[in-house]
């Protein structure tokens, strides 16, 4: 047994030790400590359970996040190649890599997708009402620091309140199938630290009160996002209209403005053919800065030019291939009254 | 079973114990799981609160690096000491990813455990109003530097970690750690500097929490060397 000694004094640097640099210290409050670990507690359990279907429920990951499992390692390879931007120089199969401007085929597939929403008729939608949206999510349940496992693919279910001013109750959330996280419950979605209308809290009239200037929307949301160290700012708005295309209802003459501001960012490339998690073909839209570790693709209907949903990939690097480590499809949007309930009209609305 | 974290004279016993925690970890032990987090829950929520500068957020890593560190159990080594190393490891990556995307927010919130009751968070608003104010100023300080540095700083300097720990935890070598701690130091000195000319310049007062603060204690600490 090794017998490393275990520092104990947090304020004690181990290379100066008379160093009093003071980096401060903090605990939970004892309540929030025994809560956390109640919930961790449960999580290992549901996770024990036999169902081998549930293997991994917990990670149940938005298909658009970064699972911190590849990430970890790509944030690792990242740090050794480079400590700061130029670590994809060596990738030859992203052209988009080192374009200067959004491709012309992308610019105008946004276009047309801009032209078809703009003429689309906006939905009424009250504060007291909630935004449905149901997809189909895949998403990565690979361990830790290891490869990546899609999980099967399952049903997520959102509901969001459209109220205005600051909530605690932001709405709820409810899985469905094998790969879910607690299947079948609706989980309340509850943020104490209130949450007020905006890109975190995106309710339909926040979305249509955005200016539909593209140059000003832009302005606005490379103000409103945060990007991550090696992420450009520009690939943080993409990602975030992204989110808003797949998880909210979105007023259509906001949705073309977010469409030609996805057309000026420079980097963004047409994939001619692509897929999303429901099976539907579909011309792929992408932005790959060149620099992020990840990349995300919308995927639209050839069409009608309707949003169908997204893809999201690991960039590769020194020519190895981008992995995919999530994707979904928004098979219906709605306005409904309460938690729980479904639209009565299933044909939906994929045309946000 | 509720320990403390580990406190007092007694490293022998507490190495021993860590390793003893280490295989039962390994071994798919429950009990090891409830103790890995009353050891090492305060240290972990310490680091990302360093990290992310945000209370909430923090909590998210908190829960991810736990159950993170439990799905990937079988990745520690059978022969090791303190099992922190590994889990600062895996906090500081999930850190780097926290809060990422109304997507990712969304679920988080939704498997939060539920809010405490309004009496504690009376008193813990109140308890927090100097925390907040030092971890602002402690974040604010750390922001500055790239994130490679930050995260070595905060590691050897906020959890007091050694070098060859913090390499373990973050998969670089020795040295590499070495050099970013240096390079950590000499940005927050030279920071420091101009805070204190620029505090100087428009006679602004200092007070406690200013993100100067642990510039200058640093500072200090490095001309005492």
């Amino acid at each position: 047994m090794n017998t490393t000694r275990i520092p104990r004094t947090p304020r004690t640097p181990c290379d100066t030790p008379d160093t009093p640099v003071d980096l401060g210290a903090w605990d939970l409050p004892p309540r929030r400590r025994r809560a956390l670990k109640d919930a961790l507690l449960r999580r290992i359990d549901a996770e024990a359970a036999p169902a081998p279907a549930v293997r991994a429920p917990r990670l149940l990951r938005p298909a658009v996040v970064v699972p911190a499992c590849l990430m970890a390692v790509t944030a690792t390879v990242f740090t050794a190649v480079t400590d700061a931007t130029d670590g994809r120089a060596g990738r030859a199969d992203h052209p988009a890599a080192s374009a200067r401007h959004a491709d012309a085929a992308a610019v105008v597939w946004l276009d047309r997708a801009a032209t078809v929403s703009a003429r689309t008729d906006a939905v009424p939608v009250r504060d007291d009402q909630y935004v449905y949206v149901r997809s189909l999510v895949r998403s990565n349940t690979g361990a830790f620091g290891g490869p990546v496992h899609l999980s099967p693919r399952h049903t997520q279910e959102v509901w969001l309140l459209q109220k205005r001013g600051r909530v605690k109750h932001v709405g709820a959330l409810r899985e469905s199938g094998p790969g879910a996280q607690m299947p079948g419950r609706t989980v309340p979605i509850e943020d104490y630290g209130r949450s007020a209308p905006g890109v975190h809290r995106p309710t339909y009239a926040w979305l249509a009160a955005l200016p539909t200037d593209p140059d000003e929307l832009l302005a606005l949301l490379r103000g409103e996002v945060r990007p991550i160290e090696g992420e450009s700012v520009d690939h943080a708005v993409f990602g975030t209209i992204g989110d808003l295309l797949a998880r909210t209802l979105v007023p259509p003459r906001t949705a073309a403005a977010l469409y030609r501001v996805a057309a000026r960012l420079p980097g963004v490339t047409v994939t001619r053919d692509t897929v999303d998690a429901a099976g539907r073909h579909g011309v792929g839209i992408t932005l790959d800065d060149g620099v992020s570790a990840t990349r995300n693709e919308w995927i639209f209907d050839r069409a009608t030019l309707a949003f169908l949903g997204s893809r999201s990939y690991f960039t590769g690097r020194d020519g190895r291939p981008d992995v995919l480590f999530g994707t979904d499809a928004v098979l219906e949007r709605a306005v409904v009254d309460a938690v729980g309930e479904l639209p009565a009209d299933r044909r939906g609305g994929e045309a946000a | 079973m509720e320990r403390q974290e580990p406190d007092g004279p007694d490293k022998d016993d507490d190495t021993t114990r860590e390793a003893a925690l280490r295989r039962r970890l390994r071994a798919g032990d429950r009990d090891a799981f409830a103790e890995l987090y009353e050891r090492h829950v305060r240290a972990v929520y310490s680091h990302a609160l360093r990290l992310t500068g945000d209370w909430s957020t923090a909590e998210e890593v908190v829960s991810e690096t736990f159950f993170a560190a439990w799905r990937t159990r079988e990745r520690l080594t059978a022969d090791g000491g303190s099992v922190k190393p590994w889990l600062l490891g895996i906090a500081t990556h999930k850190a780097h990813n926290a809060n990422r995307g109304l997507r990712r927010r969304l679920a988080f919130l939704a498997r939060r455990p539920a809010p405490p009751p309004a009496d504690d968070v009376a008193d813990t608003a109140a308890a927090r109003a100097d925390d907040a104010r030092r971890l602002a100023g402690v974040h604010a300080a750390l922001r500055r530097l790239r994130r490679p540095d930050r995260e070595v700083l905060a590691l050897c300097v906020g959890e007091g970690l050694t070098p060859q720990q913090a390499a373990e935890a973050l998969g670089v070598p020795v040295g590499t750690v070495r050099s970013r701690l240096s390079r950590a130091r000499a940005r927050l000195r030279a920071l420091a500097e101009e805070d204190r000319d620029a505090r100087h310049a428009s006679r602004t007062h200092t007070r406690e929490t200013d993100p100067a603060t642990v510039l200058v204690a640093l500072r200090l600490a490095e001309e005492h060397r």
